[in-house]
């Protein structure tokens, strides 16, 4: 019999396990797929951006406590995570734009984040190779990008030199016992005992909460993602662009990753999506219009990944209405800079009764809620 | 970064490592401006891994550095005359020394010593990367920018190890496997024994048709990226890519029959494990010509019957071109094949092959980039009357179904591909049919017989378990798909009353007609040039077909048929270290010499000769040696005809020209006899109509044994101077065909 049961291992539960384990807790962590952060889950498919700046508020305490974790991440975890810091920058490319980026040096400065303002020759030197359209741009030097699929793993590998049981290729099942959660029972008919079960299973958590009665707003989108081929290394901060559905790095490699929340279309079947034709397009033609270099580039991957959304754009983290039923889900587009100190905060909250961070999260904060609204919010369609 | 693994355990003592240290010093000595092989770690990490993978040699060892002491009059570590007691030990002279009837004790010395030079440093050696900034090599890349792949570039990269490599493609997931113990579904429709290329290609078919699928695999399930860029852990050197099963049961190896057949030597490692060689083949995805497959009825009736080589077996194939045209292009679909298609009106015009057979469809990803080196070969062929073309190639070159597009780095042949860009049976069929509900892969079961009713008929296998136990599976059709000569093994070892001589084996065929290639290539020398060639993977080449099949009139020459001229990329250390001129003594001062000033400027012509089959040549049970199951290995009778001695000669001279037209400044040439085991090991089960000269007809269905297919380079009736994996698969995908009309009912 575990304390705790982790479903999922995304970067979100391996980072929970981790935690939990290094924390004491006796935890077993489990997933359907042979290895953490496998296709089609939401790790596997991310860009993997350190993004402090233009958070919602309600995320920037645990955003600032993140930044610092990411410093020694790597040390901690004993793994090559793939981390640098060449910053994140926002730029506006017209006059009308501009407002944007002053709006959110002030809102992040308010909240103790440091972030810059730079234009002119600050702006080319810490990225020459910009359009230059960009006028102006918020900056944040701390920023920079991680590997997704290497830190769910690294924090599987970890968790589990630290005595957590790990169980991959087998689908698990909510176990009911007198109206709680009293653990799982795996496709091959074996079954987990556990006060205690935390769901970090992103899209696949809708169903799952379905089965269990547990309607929240919440629905999965597949997004797209695309790499260039290599190019000499020209790119140093993370670039998204007030105008565009875009975000833009240089990976170590030198191959640029091209990002935003480009909806990709969703497989005939099941959970899962592929990649639109159009989208690649219009994706690529985006990120060549800040980055003329790009031009000369050719195209050298096209994915896409489920992520599950909520109407709020907030995660659901915490306790559910059914006992021993914890949830932490809906991460899409900002989950990753979070995830260390996310698996720290819930590791708290299950072992201490509280944390007071998660508070903005709770997964029944939207309880009567306007039901036309909810499906108004799953049905919609997104424009890219 | 430290790419360290551990703390270091050794096998031998102070004394020892001593003299270990002072001979490895005088096979690759300090000079002027490089460290020598002890300073490079070189015997450290022989002594790390004899007290690991190696452990198997540590007597040798003891004995050999005894045996120097002894030489040396007491000690070689203070001997003046070292070199000379070195010299006796390469003649193997010296008292003392532990015999092995297939190298000298020199032989693996010297291999070990390449190792600790030339292998990633978390292997123990090579430290802080002296073994390859000694000879230019930079190592783990990721991939190299096409400017970077020009002739004479300097490539300026800091060496990587494999642990330092970024991962920008998407991960990989371990396939959905069932381990042997656990319980599996009784009665499929087909059960395949063998996990690789043909075995998982076809089960994406049948899955697709509806069908229920059993594969049968002995080795463990992979990803496909493991070591994908260890050049000692590939299947080369040590050959634990993925060889377990292989490793144990080497076939061995004899010209005639009469002789003592002795272990052969593996020119490329067989991978016994989830997707087969297609993880680490070089992914050259080349269709046959249209003549070849009727080279015999095409010969006479072009030379007489008299030009049919004497002692050959040739035979036409049983089924033409056109009936395997559509194939081709499925399994160029479901690979994903880059190529440019040949312009059979205007060879002069044609960016591809002008001579390919003809195509219903173009390829639909351009040919992998013409690097420095393909342009200089090029540019001699076509001077010299050639048609140079780039090889097709089962390697991205865009975004591709998901996969990443090549990034020319140079671990590709032998190697699992780091970014999925080179096809295999993970990163193409095998989700799709995992998926589907209806494909079980058994993982760890090894089969040992293929099981047959009182009629003949063939119903089962019996495999055996990794917890030790023998069960039955049962099948409707049973698929042998297990490589060439797993292939003719399983079947002569599958005796009963009914099949006294093994399965499939009345006629006296199983293990006949087998042929391998031989790579009696030209070497060159480009003194001052760098042609980079540890950037680019093998299948990114430039070829020539002129000189192949039928091409060029044979009236006025004495053999027919020929072969393929094609400079590859793809040139590691370890390997290249061992690549020497008839002249450069292969340790010492001037073996150094030659490989520090001659790695980045050797190049290759390699010829793909045609091979006939023979009355001689054939594969069967070896009547001494035995795996570690007590059951006897396959024994190889191989020898080349006298066609092919003349056809290799011819080839070797114009591959020189070439070479020459190039701006060599030395060639010289392999032997033309280089041996079996070549991944190119075709024929044993060959196809045919006529069960008294063959063992199945044109789609795998064994003669003399209902519910019997047997598929894969084993079914070849001739082997054309063209890399055998697509015809492969496109006689499984058009025998799948046949196998899923049978069950369903649908027309073939």
């Amino acid at each position: 019999m575990s304390d705790v049961i982790v479903i999922g291992s995304g970067v979100i539960g391996t980072s929970i396990a981790y935690h939990l384990a290094r924390d004491g807790a006796n935890v077993t962590l489990l997933d359907q797929a042979f290895d953490a952060a496998t296709k089609p889950a939401a790790t596997w498919a991310s860009a993997g951006g350190l993004r402090s700046q233009g958070r919602h508020a309600e995320d920037q305490p645990i955003t600032k406590l993140a930044a610092a974790r990411w410093k020694t991440l790597s040390e901690e975890l004993d793994a090559d995570l793939e981390v640098s810091f060449g910053g994140h920058l926002h730029i506006a490319e017209t006059e009308s734009e501009v407002p944007v980026i002053e709006q959110r040096f002030a809102s992040d400065t308010a909240a103790g984040l440091p972030i810059e303002k730079v234009e002119g020759n600050r702006l080319r030197a810490i990225a020459p190779a910009l359009t230059e359209n960009a006028i102006v741009g918020a900056y944040t030097a701390g920023d920079g990008q991680a590997h997704p699929g290497r830190t769910a793993r690294a924090f599987a590998r970890a968790a589990a030199r630290l005595g957590t049981k790990t169980i991959f290729g087998q689908a698990a099942t909510v176990k009911m016992d007198g109206g709680k959660a009293s653990g799982v029972v795996l496709a091959d008919g074996t079954i987990l005992s556990s006060g205690q079960l935390i769901l970090a299973t992103g899209a696949w958590s809708i169903d799952l909460l379905s089965k269990l009665g547990i309607a929240l707003p919440l629905r999965w989108r597949g997004l797209q993602m695309l790499l260039s081929d290599m190019a000499e290394k020209m790119l140093a901060p993370t670039v998204t662009a007030v105008g565009r559905n875009l975000s833009l790095k240089q990976t170590p490699s030198g191959e640029f990753m091209i990002g935003g929340r480009w909806i990709a279309a969703p497989a005939p079947t099941g959970i899962g999506s592929n990649c639109v034709d159009a989208h690649v397009a219009r994706q690529w033609s985006g990120a060549a219009a800040i980055l003329p270099a790009l031009r000369s580039r050719k195209l050298a991957q096209a994915w896409s990944g489920v992520e599950a959304q909520s109407i709020d754009s907030l995660p659901f983290i915490g306790r559910t209405r059914i006992g021993g039923l914890y949830l932490a889900a809906g991460f899409s587009n900002h989950g990753f800079q979070i995830s260390p100190q996310i698996g720290a905060c819930v590791a708290s909250d299950i072992l201490t009764g509280q944390e007071p961070l998660l508070a903005p999260f709770a997964p029944h904060r939207h309880d009567g809620i306007d039901p036309a609204k909810v499906s108004a919010f799953i049905a919609e369609s997104i424009a890219c | 970064m430290n790419v360290g693994i551990g703390p270091k355990i050794t096998a031998l003592t102070a004394g020892e490592r001593a003299t270990l240290d002072a001979l490895c010093d005088c096979l690759f000595p300090p000079g002027a401006a490089t460290p020598g092989a002890v300073t490079i770690g070189a015997s450290g990490y022989i002594d790390q891994a004899l007290a690991g993978p190696y452990a198997v040699f540590v007597s040798e060892y003891r004995a050999m550095l005894g045996s120097l002491d002894q030489a040396a009059g007491g000690s070689f570590v203070g001997a003046t005359d070292k070199l000379a007691v070195v010299a006796a030990l390469e003649r193997d002279e010296l008292p003392g020394l532990l015999r092995n009837p297939d190298r000298t004790t020199f032989d693996l010395v010297i291999r070990h010593l390449r190792e600790g030079l030339f292998s990633d440093p978390i292997h123990g050696g090579n430290k802080d990367f002296a073994g390859w900034k000694a000879v230019g090599f930079p190592g783990a890349q990721f991939g190299f920018r096409e400017g970077e792949q020009k002739l004479d570039y300097q490539v300026d990269r800091q060496p990587q190890s494999l642990t330092q490599v970024s991962q920008d493609a998407r991960l990989p997931g371990l396939p959905r496997t069932i381990p042997s113990t656990a319980g599996i579904p009784a009665n499929p429709d087909v059960l395949i024994v063998g996990g690789g290329a043909v075995g998982n290609f076809m089960a994406l078919k049948f899955v697709r048709a509806g069908l229920q699928v059993v594969i049968l695999e002995a080795g463990p399930p992979r990803t496909g990226r493991e070591r994908s860029m260890d050049e000692l852990l590939a299947t080369a050197f040590r050959n634990e890519g993925g060889a377990a099963k292989f490793n144990d049961e080497v076939p061995t190896w004899r010209t005639r029959p009469g002789e003592k057949a002795r272990r052969a030597v593996m020119s490329q490692g067989l991978e016994t494990a989830l997707g087969g060689n297609s993880i680490a083949w070089g992914a050259v995805a080349m269709r046959f010509y249209e003549d070849d497959f009727r080279i015999r009825s095409a010969t006479a009736a072009k030379y007489g019957d008299h030009r049919i080589p004497e002692g050959s077996t040739l035979a036409d194939w049983p089924m033409s071109y056109a009936e395997l045209e559509p194939f081709y292009e499925e399994a160029e679909d479901l690979l994903g094949v880059s190529g440019h298609a040949g312009n059979r009106e205007n060879p002069d015009r044609s960016r591809g092959n002008p001579f390919e057979a003809p195509r219903a469809n173009p390829y639909k990803m351009p040919a992998l980039r013409t690097s420095g080196l393909g342009q200089l070969f090029a540019d001699s062929a076509k001077a010299q009357g050639y048609h140079p073309f780039p090889l097709p190639a089962a390697i991205a070159t865009t975004a591709w179904n998901g996969r990443h597009a090549c990034t020319y780095c140079s671990f590709c042949s032998r190697f699992g591909c780091h970014v999925d860009a080179k096809a295999s049976a993970q990163n193409t069929v095998l989700p799709e049919a995992l998926e589907s509900g209806r494909l079980h892969i058994v993982s760890g079961a090894r089969a040992m017989e293929i099981v047959t009713d009182e009629s003949g008929r063939a119903v089962g296998v019996n495999y055996l378990g990794l917890d030790g136990e023998t069960r039955f599976q049962a099948g409707g059709t049973v698929v042998v798909a297990a490589y060439a000569f797993e292939n003719s093994r399983l079947l002569l070892l599958s005796r009963s009353r009914r099949h006294g001589r093994g399965v499939g084996n009345e006629t006296d065929q199983v293990g006949r007609h087998y042929m391998t290639r031989q790579q009696p290539s030209v070497y060159a020398i480009f003194e001052g040039k760098r042609l980079n060639r540890f950037i680019g993977p093998t299948a990114q080449a430039m070829a020539i077909a002129d000189l192949s099949g039928d091409h060029f009139d044979h009236s006025d020459v004495d053999f027919i048929r020929g072969g393929r001229i094609a400079a590859f990329n793809q040139y590691l250390p370890i390997e290249a270290s061992g690549v020497l001129p008839p002249d450069v003594p292969r340790w010492g001062e001037a073996w150094r010499d030659f490989f520090l000033s001659s790695y980045n400027s050797t190049a290759m012509l390699f010829i793909d000769p045609e091979i006939l089959p023979y009355e001689n040549n054939r594969l069967d049970l070896d009547p001494d040696v035995k795996d570690k199951l007590g059951r006897p290995v396959i024994r190889i009778t191989f020898d080349i005809g006298d066609n092919e001695r003349k056809l290799m000669q011819y080839l070797q001279d114009r591959a020189e020209k070439i070479a020459l037209g190039m701006g060599a400044t030395r060639t010289w040439r392999r032997q033309f006899l280089t041996g079996p085991i070549s991944t190119h090991d075709v024929g044993g089960t060959r196809m045919g109509n006529d069960p008294a000269t063959s063992v199945t007809n044109g789609f795998g269905e064994v003669h003399d044994t209902p519910g019997l297919v047997v598929l894969g380079g084993s079914s070849f009736v001739s082997l054309p101077p063209v890399n055998p994996a697509l015809t492969i698969l496109a006689l499984a995908l058009r025998a799948a065909d046949h196998i899923i009309s049978q069950n369903t009912g649908a027309a073939a």
